[in-house]
C-alpha cells in the first residue's frame, strides 16, 4: 500500500508556520542587527540619543525577505538591545508593516531589476521613517514619560534633524546590502 | 548593555521570567500613577535596593544611567519650556520680549517627576534583564503561547550572537590591520567608512541563515514544531506568586490614591505636605 500524499507527517500550514530558510534568515539577520547593537556599531549624533544605526538595514532587509512572520523574529531580535520595552514593540511593528508586508509588493513591481529593487526599498524606507519613527518615539514618550501631549511637536522638530541622517545612512547602506545579495535572496521567501 | 546578564542564586534571580516580566509591567503603572517626584524617587529606590539585593554591581546601573544623561537633559528642559500649569509662578522666559518658553517653579519639579519616571521604567527594565537570561524570557513566553515558529527563530537568534559578534570582531580586526579608520566626526565620512564592513557581515550572515536551515531541516524541523520538547521548562513557584500578590497590591493601592484615584500623588503633594508641617 502506498501512503496518500495528506498522510505524510507534514503540518498543515498555520498562520505562523515558517519554513526552515526563513527562520534562518529571520533568525542570522536579527542576530546581526543585535550583534551590531552589542558590538557598538552605532555612533551618537548629538544629544537626544539617535545614533546612526547601521543595524537598521539589516533589520530592514531581513524583514523583507521572510515576511510578516519572519519580521516579527528580526524586529524582536533588533529592539532587544537597547531599551527593549520601547524598542521591541518600535521593531516589530515597522518591520512587519512596512518591509515585511511591503517588500512583497514592491518585488512584484520591480520584476526582480536590481535597480528598481533598491529604489523600491528606499521608498519604503521613508513612510518607515517619517510616519513610524518620528511619530511613535514623540509619541510614546510625551504620552507615557511627560503625561504632556504638547510636547509631541517639539519631541518631534527635535527628532526630525538626526533622524534624517540616519534615514541617508540607512538608505545607502541597504542599497549596498542589496547590491551585493545573492538574487536568490532578493525574492521575498514566503 | 541591558543584555550583559549578571549571574547570581538571589531570591530575584531564580523567579519565573514571566512574574520579572510581570514585575516590570506592574512597575511601569505605578510610575504612571504618581507624578509627585518625591513618590517616584522612593519608587526608584524600591527598584534600586531589590537590584542591589540581587547583586546587580552599582558601576553597572550607573554605567547605563550614564548613557542616558543626555536624553534626561533634554527631555528636562523641553518638558520645563513645553509643561505650564494655570497661574505658575514663572521665574524668567526664555524669549523675554514676547513673554514666550517660560521656566516655573512647578514646570521644574513636575519634570523632575517626569525624569524620574522614565529612571524608574528603566532600572525596572535593566534589574529584569540583567538577572534573567533574554533565552528563559523566551521559554516563559512559550508557555503564554508564544507561537513556537516565533520562539524558535528569536533563540537560534540569540544563541547565534555571540558567535556573530565575534566574527564582525575578527572582520574589524583584519580591516584595522589594512589600515582601515573609521574614527571620524563628520558623520558622513564615518557612514563611508563603515560601508566596506558591511558585505563581509553580509556574507556571514547569508552563510550562517543557510546553516541554520540545513540544521533544523537535519533535526527534524518540518515535523511538527508545535511538539517539540525543551531541555529546561519555566513554571511558577510559590515565590512567584507572593511576589505577584504584592505587587498587584502595592499597584491597586498606588491607583487608588494616585493621580488617577484620589489624586493624592500629584506633581506638588509632598511639596505642599512639607509647607504645611513647616506652617
Amino acid at each position: 500500500m502506498t501512503a496518500k500524499p495528506d498522510q505524510t507527517n507534514q503540518p498543515k500550514k498555520s498562520f505562523w508556520y515558517l519554513s526552515s530558510i526563513q527562520i534562518g534568515l529571520a533568525a542570522a539577520f536579527g542576530a546581526a542587527a543585535l550583534a551590531i547593537v552589542l558590538g557598538g556599531l552605532m555612533f551618537p549624533l548629538g544629544p537626544g540619543g539617535l545614533v546612526v544605526d547601521p543595524r537598521m538595514p539589516f533589520a530592514f532587509v531581513g524583514a523583507a525577505l521572510t515576511g510578516p512572520i519572519g519580521a516579527i523574529i528580526v524586529g524582536f531580535l533588533a529592539g532587544v538591545g537597547r531599551i527593549p520595552v520601547f524598542n521591541i514593540p518600535f521593531h516589530v511593528i515597522g518591520e512587519v508593516v512596512f518591509f515585511g508586508i511591503g517588500y512583497k509588493y514592491v518585488y512584484k513591481w520591480t520584476k526582480g531589476d536590481l535597480k528598481k529593487i533598491i529604489l523600491g526599498f528606499n521608498l519604503l524606507t521613508l513612510p518607515y521613517y517619517f510616519l513610524w519613527e518620528t511619530i511613535y518615539w514623540p509619541v510614546v514618550v510625551a504620552n507615557f514619560m511627560t503625561k504632556n501631549p504638547s510636547m509631541v511637536i517639539p519631541l518631534y522638530f527635535s527628532y526630525l534633524p538626526g533622524m534624517m541622517v540616519e534615514m541617508v545612512a540607512a538608505m545607502v547602506i541597504q542599497s549596498v546590502i542589496l547590491t551585493v545579495l545573492p538574487a536568490k535572496y532578493r525574492r521575498p521567501q514566503w | 548593555m541591558s543584555l550583559d546578564y549578571v549571574p547570581g542564586t538571589s531570591f530575584f534571580h531564580r523567579l519565573d521570567p514571566r512574574t520579572k516580566f510581570l514585575f516590570f509591567i506592574l512597575a511601569f503603572i505605578i510610575s504612571e500613577a504618581f507624578d509627585d517626584p518625591f513618590l517616584l524617587a522612593l519608587e526608584f529606590v524600591v527598584i534600586f535596593l531589590i537590584g542591589w539585593l540581587a547583586g546587580i554591581p552599582n558601576s553597572k546601573i550607573g554605567g547605563l544611567f550614564k548613557n542616558m544623561i543626555p536624553v534626561f537633559i533634554m527631555l528636562y528642559v523641553l518638558n520645563v519650556i513645553w509643561w505650564s500649569p494655570p497661574r505658575a509662578n514663572v521665574l524668567f522666559y526664555l524669549l523675554p520680549a514676547q513673554k514666550w518658553l517660560p521656566f516655573s517653579y512647578e514646570a521644574m519639579v513636575y519634570s523632575a517627576g517626569v525624569i524620574l519616571r522614565f529612571a524608574n521604567v528603566l532600572i525596572a527594565l535593566w534589574v529584569i534583564m540583567l538577572t534573567t537570561p533574554i533565552s528563559r524570557f523566551v521559554l516563559g513566553f512559550v508557555k503564554w503561547h508564544l507561537p513556537p515558529s516565533i520562539a524558535m527563530g528569536i533563540g537560534i537568534g540569540l544563541a547565534s550572537v555571540p558567535m556573530l559578534s565575534q566574527e564582525i570582531g575578527m572582520v574589524m580586526d583584519a580591516m584595522k590591520a589594512r589600515a582601515w579608520e573609521v574614527e571620524y566626526r563628520n558623520p558622513v565620512k564615518r557612514i563611508r567608512a563603515y560601508i566596506p564592513l558591511f558585505v563581509p557581515i553580509l556574507y556571514q550572515t547569508i552563510t550562517r541563515a543557510e546553516n541554520i536551515a540545513v540544521a533544523i531541516e537535519s533535526r527534524a524541523f518540518g515535523h511538527d514544531i508545535s511538539r517539540r520538547t525543551y531541555y529546561r521548562e519555566e513554571r511558577m513557584r510559590d515565590s512567584d506568586y507572593l511576589v505577584l500578590v504584592l505587587g498587584i497590591a502595592v499597584t491597586v493601592f498606588s491607583l487608588v490614591i494616585g493621580s488617577y484615584g484620589l489624586g493624592y500623588g500629584a506633581y506638588d503633594f509632598v511639596y505642599r505636605m512639607i509647607l504645611g508641617f513647616v506652617k
